[in-house]
């Protein structure tokens, strides 16, 4: 826009700019005006390398290579981030790392039903398979509710016998809305009521989970059943013991009831098939109403829901944050970018690819980390977020950095006990004094340092160039940065003083690891 | 050697020595930290309160055990026959001998109530019900103790969990919850040690590396001053740990004369059914840990849900637990502890007066037991009696909290305090009519 053009026009043409200005301009107009609003200087735009192992990790949920850091550093083109975000999307890590995300979102690191639950391997599959395919977020969750695919139904295991507990879990992830309160009496300081609660909860009450095979190879089927209401007494501190209360029909959060056919009086559930026959569908199926409703365009909560939460994982923060809690109290930081955001993932059939493309792709998701103040995940988004690696991630970067491969002994179960909550009580970040154990001095850790052919400490020691040189790859390769020079300085006469150079670039390369800048996505 | 990891783990010497790596397990006096050396200066006589918790999975049958009914109906009473202990008047089962002829230094809980059905051992160490604790955030009782009284050593953490990691997840030890990671149990499992023990290079050599990792990681404190990296408070921690040995020592039975460790029996970390194994180096452990100055060490310990053939199993089980429980017991007397150590033994409840089909019993939340011992406590006692069948609580009940209430007194916390979580917010540490037991004091 230039300044010859009258106001009027002006203002004609960013209002035409704004229908079809991909979202990634608007994120940007919105974030900054609120940065305006509120007296805030945004921090730099990040700079290559920040940025490379940002998105890397961010996308496909490991950093670069050190010869992908190299060359992404030494590119001219103007247009290597889109180009570089093209690339990652269309990586088959793509996939599997937003699924490691999203089945972290569904199961959390302690499911219930845990023995069934806590490996999961034709989940994520399933998952991946739906991400990559991205044939719209809103079949994807259709799906999910749906759990007929195979792999998909372990989903509800976790909530066998517990209606209302899927109610809770669906309603927080899928519906932003925590509905937990309204179980034992209205909710404090929300719209909703124990009616609402247990009108969901109907939804989920007729569930049956059947098991088949055996330990090792299980798989489920999620049955419904033709009968079955949820009873509600009123509120749990009036109750009396033995007391049942009276049958609630379904119905939508917010909405209206659900209109089923009548159980016949005398119906009564057949046996659950015992041959290793899934139960047959049932003549009426309150699962697909659910699901169809949940996931539909006019759904008042899911789009919105849904890209807030995936903003957050980018950005670090929702536009309402907490992210899965909408509410009167809760109101968006910037109201009229969730809109835009919501607008979009609907209009463009829920495409996840794309809406993660527009945030990546916008210059406030491409700021620095460094900047004024101190919070981790700023408020008006003018920094990046400081985001520690999931567990997932650290392992992941472990084996790309140092160019060592998965290992054998890598010992995943130690790995999660170690990295797999590094929250205080608050869901804060606190990495754990195991954590810091396994860093410092694990056999686990050790396997990624020690000489193996052709990896890292290898390529070091083999190499003859200078160790300024060297220092450099190790920079380059664990951090995906060059060194300062003072670093530099620092790593070459701690290597020169050890008498065994082995030790030394161990040494090095150990540091690097142990670095707060490798622990975390700046 | 060091033989903490139990037989069957790939940690056990010899299988994992580095090649390139200079192994250099301390010795003794290889190093000691100023810190250390303060500590043990100051180590004159230990006035220190701890406790160990013995945490019975599956729920222990309490008829068969320490509340036996020679008189009462036939088809109730079970096997078992009862015998005589030191203390006049009581009488334990046949097959807890060694525990009776020390009963003298137990206090026997026979009317625990208030326990609720639920394979847990999460309402022995939070005092409230795995979903009522899930729900509400409660933290573990130890780290409650760790976040109010803190370490008394800094290399020696206040709170460890020896618990093995068992199959069936309840029984396995709540967390910290709403206290955060600071007060979280040091787990003691293979691994776990394995990084503590074998060390990767010397300890002057690690601290030559965290010197250089010092020298470059701006990161932690310029870019890193948000809130989010600051927090990581056990960065320093994890190389205090590492480089001392106290830790890793008090962990190492071996230390110990063949004699202790013959009584208190060797057991297995085999574990049983999806529970807790018997592994009875680990109450030793749990006394050499409070010795090196842990304030609560919990231990899972053997499984106990006897739905089918509960009498040959028990037969068959009771001994070692019988040899390990009453070592720990009298070791703790031996060494002058009596005042300082609280022993506490229960499980998640007792099991039903009527036997089954299987000759099993199954779950009886009505009623359980508890053994308590040491921590000033007066001994020699039964508290509360059952009825006939051993199904209800007859004189004296105690609500199963009044044992957690008990528990922070012995460690000179009012059971009425609060605790501040991690936002510096009150919490009660225990429900407001949990109050320590009377008879006990």
């Amino acid at each position: 826009m230039t300044r010859s053009l009258s106001l009027a026009a002006a203002l004609l043409a960013f209002a035409a700019a704004r229908a079809d200005d991909p979202l990634r301009a608007t994120i940007d107009r919105e974030v900054a005006a609120k940065w305006k609003a509120e007296g805030v200087a945004p921090a730099n735009r990040a700079t290559d390398a920040e940025f490379l192992r940002r998105v890397h990790l961010d996308l496909v949920g490991a950093p670069p290579t050190h010869d992908e850091t190299v060359k992404f550093l030494a590119d001219t083109d103007t247009k290597k981030r889109d180009k570089l975000v093209e690339k990652l999307i269309a990586d088959p890590r793509f996939a599997k790392a937003q699924a490691e995300v999203w089945d972290l979102v569904l199961f959390g690191r302690h499911p219930n039903n845990y023995t069934e639950t806590h490996k999961r391997p034709a989940f994520k599959e399933w998952l991946a398979k739906q991400i990559e395919a991205n044939d719209g977020f809103d079949k994807l969750v259709k799906n999910l509710l749906l759990a007929e695919q195979p792999g998909s139904q372990v989903f509800y295991v976790q909530f066998r016998n517990a209606p209302d507990d899927a109610n809770v879990a669906v309603s927080r992830i899928f519906l932003g809305t925590q509905l937990q309160c309204a179980k034992c009496h209205d909710h404090p300081y929300d719209v909703w009521t124990q009616k609402d609660f247990y009108g969901m909860s109907g939804f989920y009450v007729r569930l049956t989970v059947q098991e088949f095979g055996n330990q090792n190879n299980r798989t489920f089927n999620i049955g419904e059943k033709n009968s079955g209401e949820v009873l509600f007494a009123g509120n749990a501190k009036e109750l009396k013991p033995g007391q049942k209360g009276d049958p609630v029909k379904p119905k939508f959060l917010g909405g209206a009831e659900l209109k089923e056919p009548p159980t016949p009086k005398d119906y009564k559930e057949p046996p659950a098939p015992k041959d290793g026959k899934p139960m047959p569908k049932p003549t009426f199926s309150r699962k697909e109403k659910l699901a169809e409703w949940v996931t539909a365009a006019e759904n008042p909560y899911f789009a919105k829901a849904t890209v807030n939460r995936v903003w957050a994982q980018f950005m670090g923060r929702g536009i309402v944050h907490p992210i899965d809690d909408f509410q009167k109290e809760n109101e968006p930081s910037h109201p009229a970018l969730l809109k835009a955001l919501t607008d979009g993932f609907v209009n463009n059939k829920f495409d996840l690819k794309l809406l993660i493309r527009e945030i990546v792709n916008s210059d406030a998701y491409q700021l620095s980390a460094a900047g004024p103040g101190r919070e981790a995940l700023p408020k008006h988004f003018e920094r990046a977020r400081v985001r520690p690696l999931s567990a997932e991630e650290i392992i992941a970067s472990l084996r790309t950095v140092t160019a060592t491969g998965p290992n054998p002994n890598e010992g995943w179960d130690y790995f999660l006990r170690a990295f797999g909550e590094p929250a205080n009580g608050l869901g804060e970040f606190q990495g754990s004094l195991s954590e810091h154990l396994f860093l410092n001095n694990s056999e686990h850790l050790r396997a990624f340092v020690r000489r193996k052919k052709g990896n890292l400490t290898d390529q070091v020691l083999t190499s003859t160039e200078p160790w300024e040189a060297r220092v450099e790859r190790m920079y380059l390769s664990v951090l995906n940065r060059s060194p300062k020079p003072k670093e530099v300085e620092a790593f070459v006469s701690y290597i020169k003083r050890e008498p065994k150079p082995d030790a030394a670039v161990e040494d090095a390369i150990w540091v690097l690891l142990n670095s707060s800048e490798f622990r975390f996505n700046h | 050697m060091l033989n903490v990891l139990g037989p069957t783990s790939r940690y056990c010497d010899g299988v994992h020595r580095r090649s390139f790596l200079k192994v250099g397990a301390l010795g003794v006096g290889g190093l000691t930290l100023p810190g250390l050396m303060r500590a043990e200066a100051k180590a004159g006589k230990r006035t220190q309160k701890s406790v160990i918790m013995v945490y019975l999975s599956g729920g222990m049958a309490h008829q068969d055990t320490f509340d036996l009914k020679p008189n009462g109906p036939a088809e109730l009473k079970g096997e078992f026959k009862p015998i005589a202990t030191s203390v006049t008047g009581v009488q334990f089962g046949e097959h807890v001998p060694k525990l009776a002829r020390c009963a003298d230094k137990l206090a026997v809980i026979r009317s625990l109530v208030g326990q609720r059905d639920e394979h847990s051992s999460w309402q022995s160490y939070t005092a409230t019900t795995m979903d009522a604790a899930k729900r509400e955030n409660k933290p573990h009782f130890g780290s409650v103790v760790a976040r109010m009284q803190g370490q008394t050593d800094p290399v020696v953490p206040a709170f460890v969990d020896l618990s093995p990691t068992m199959q069936h997840k309840p029984y396995n030890s709540p967390g910290p919850a709403l206290l955060g990671r600071a007060t979280a149990p040091v787990k003691v499992e293979g691994e776990e040690i394995a990084v503590m023990k074998n060390f990767a290079v010397t300890p002057d050599h690690l601290r030559d590396r965290k010197a250089l990792l010092e020298s470059m990681d701006a990161f932690r404190k310029t870019a890193g001053q948000t809130n989010g990296v600051s927090a990581d408070t056990f960065h320093d921690r994890a190389f205090d740990v590492l480089t001392s040995n106290k830790l890793v020592d008090a962990l190492d039975v071996t230390k110990e004369s063949p004699f202790v460790r013959q009584r208190y029996g060797f057991g297995s970390s085999r574990h049983l059914g999806d529970g807790a194994p018997q592994w009875n180096d680990q109450l030793l452990m749990a006394r050499r840990l409070v010795e090196a100055g842990c304030r609560v060490v919990t231990v899972a310990y053997g499984f106990w849900d006897t739905h089918g053939n509960n009498f040959k199993y028990l037969k068959d089980h009771l001994p070692l637990f019988d040899t390990g429980i009453s070592a720990l017991v009298e070791d703790i007397h031996a060494r002058g502890l009596q005042d300082d150590v609280t022993v506490c033994v229960w499980g998640d409840f007792g099991r039903t007066p009527k036997i089954n089909k299987d000759a099993g019993r199954d779950h009886w939340a009505r009623v359980n037991f508890a053994l308590l011992s040491g921590g000033g406590m007066k001994t020699g006692q039964v508290i509360g009696s059952t009825d006939s069948a051993a199904g209800e609580a007859k004189d004296d009940p105690i609500p199963y909290a009044n044992v957690l209430a008990t528990v922070y007194k012995n460690l000179g916390i009012d059971p009425h305090a609060m605790v501040y979580d991690v936002s510096n917010r009150p919490n009660p540490i225990l429900p407001g009519a949990a109050s320590p037991i009377d008879k006990l004091c």
